[in-house]
């Protein structure tokens, strides 16, 4: 069984090598807000590498590394529309339909997975409606909730929904991290990167034959 | 014995099979669903729909209602002892006038001119060169089709129309019905490559030209379509008659 990765780990590398050592407590830049930089640089590698891998096989693939599938259960019925809801583990990363949820389906116990849902892109559901649909479940994406409805209305009360999606934040700072292992250093460049502009870090100065102390011109 | 390959296959397959070929992801299989279901009306109207036969009772005023699936009708008649399908003449004078009305033999009798032909008026079936009894050919003359009356539809009023003389309580009619989904909407396994050409063209990762080769590929494996040598040796039998030849 590999090691896994945390965030808190990445964490304490980024901060050992920015500091040189380990930091102390002049340095003013908090694990949350490294956090931050690292939630953020997760999509910005994981957009590189799948334009990377689509020189290879000329295709715009999600790297199954990324991927994780939740159960998003219960889902409730928002009255207004007919339409069933239910909360995303986060806010899908921008990418394009298809890709930001790679997959989801319904499943029930000892049933076996349903067959996938139809994602609807924003601009298309006004209009969905005046065209035949397929049999199967209809889904649409506002924000971090995803909303279901079947093509025939059926009820998807106590249904148990599975989403596949790359995804960039954890639960916590220890969680394991959803990233392969070619991506740690990427990311780790990146937030360093950020990291520096963001600390001032004094810089040497290379410039030689001036004399140390202050410096009136 | 299962196999996957059956003659008809539902649209979700073909349109999984333009996904994989393409690489593309699964958001795109619902719009190409709908391409798909365009494929199939645009060869449904020309090669693909498949008629089917049934009965409708006639009503009082002479109509018979069209079923509620209809499309386009091929075949209109009435059924002779040897379950023989034999179809009424197509009368294009029989006006549309009054067609939903209860009244309509009343109204159209109404404004009739006088164009009786004695013995053609009294009888069921509507012959050419029928006289005094029997009928006959004329030489030189095609021979005409023996047919037991006329009709007309008007696909507005959604009826068929028959004309006052007709004698019989209903009538067989065949035609390009609807389709129904049974889960999903089935074609023929033939015009797969059709359909998938067409999801291309409209995709603009193919042409139209395209798609019309693979729609007359695909029909030329089409059940009426299809040349056996059985159809052959009857077509030969049936051509060859005494008669003067040139």
């Amino acid at each position: 069984m590999a090691i896994p990765y945390s965030k808190k780990q990445l964490i304490q590398r980024i901060m050992q090598h920015v500091t040189n050592g380990f930091p102390d407590d002049d340095f003013s830049i908090s694990e949350n807000e490294m956090l931050l930089y690292i939630d953020a640089g997760i999509p910005y590698v994981l957009k590189g590498q799948m334009f990377e891998n689509a020189k290879v096989f000329n295709v715009f693939e999600i790297p199954e590394a990324y991927l994780i599938t939740y159960l998003i259960t219960p889902l409730t019925q928002y009255t207004p529309t007919n339409e069933w809801m239910g909360n995303l583990p986060q806010t899908p990363l921008a990418l394009p339909t298809g890709y930001n949820i790679t997959d989801a389906y319904i499943s029930q116990d000892g049933l076996g997975r349903g067959q996938s849902i139809f994602f609807t892109k924003t601009k298309r559901v006004p209009y969905r409606n005046n065209m035949p649909k397929p049999s199967g479940v209809f889904a649409r994406i506002n924000g971090q909730t995803i909303y279901l409805q079947s093509y025939n209305g059926m009820s998807l009360l106590n249904q148990n929904l599975y989403v596949e999606m790359p995804i960039s934040r954890t639960d916590d700072i220890d969680a394991p991290m959803v990233l392969p292992d070619d991506a740690i250093q990427a990311l780790f460049d990146y937030v360093c990167l950020k990291i520096k502009d963001r600390y001032g870090m004094p810089k040497d100065v290379v410039v030689d034959n001036i004399g140390a102390g202050n410096k009136s011109s | 014995m299962s196999t996957d390959i059956g003659k008809y296959v539902p649209l979700k397959q073909v349109v999984s099979y333009y996904l994989d070929e393409m690489k593309k992801s699964y958001a795109e299989f619902d719009p190409c669903w709908i391409l798909a279901f365009r494929a199939l009306i645009s060869m449904g109207f020309s090669v693909a729909f498949e008629p089917k036969t049934i009965r409708i009772p006639l009503n009082a005023n002479l109509t018979a209602n069209l079923p509620a699936d209809y499309l386009n009708w091929t075949k209109i008649g009435v059924q002779d002892s040897d379950g023989g399908f034999s179809t009424l003449a197509i009368n294009n004078a029989l006006t549309k006038y009054a067609d939903n009305s209860p009244q309509r033999i009343e109204k159209i009798e109404q404004i009739q001119v006088n164009d009786s032909v004695g013995l053609l008026s009294n009888s069921p079936a509507f012959v050419n060169y029928f006289y005094n009894g029997t009928y006959f050919t004329l030489f030189g003359i095609g021979g005409g089709l023996i047919q037991h009356g006329s009709c007309n539809v008007d696909e507005v009023n959604r009826v068929i129309i028959f004309p006052p003389d007709f004698r019989f309580e209903s009538v067989l009619f065949e035609y390009i019905f609807s389709p129904q989904r049974d889960n999903d909407y089935q074609i023929q396994t033939c015009l797969q490559e059709a359909v998938i050409a067409f999801i291309k063209w409209k995709n603009k990762e193919g042409s139209m030209q395209e798609y019309y080769a693979m729609v007359t590929e695909g029909r030329r494996s089409l059940d009426k379509k299809k040349v056996t040598l059985q159809t052959i040796n009857q077509v030969l039998r049936e051509s060859d008659a005494m008669k003067l030849r040139s």
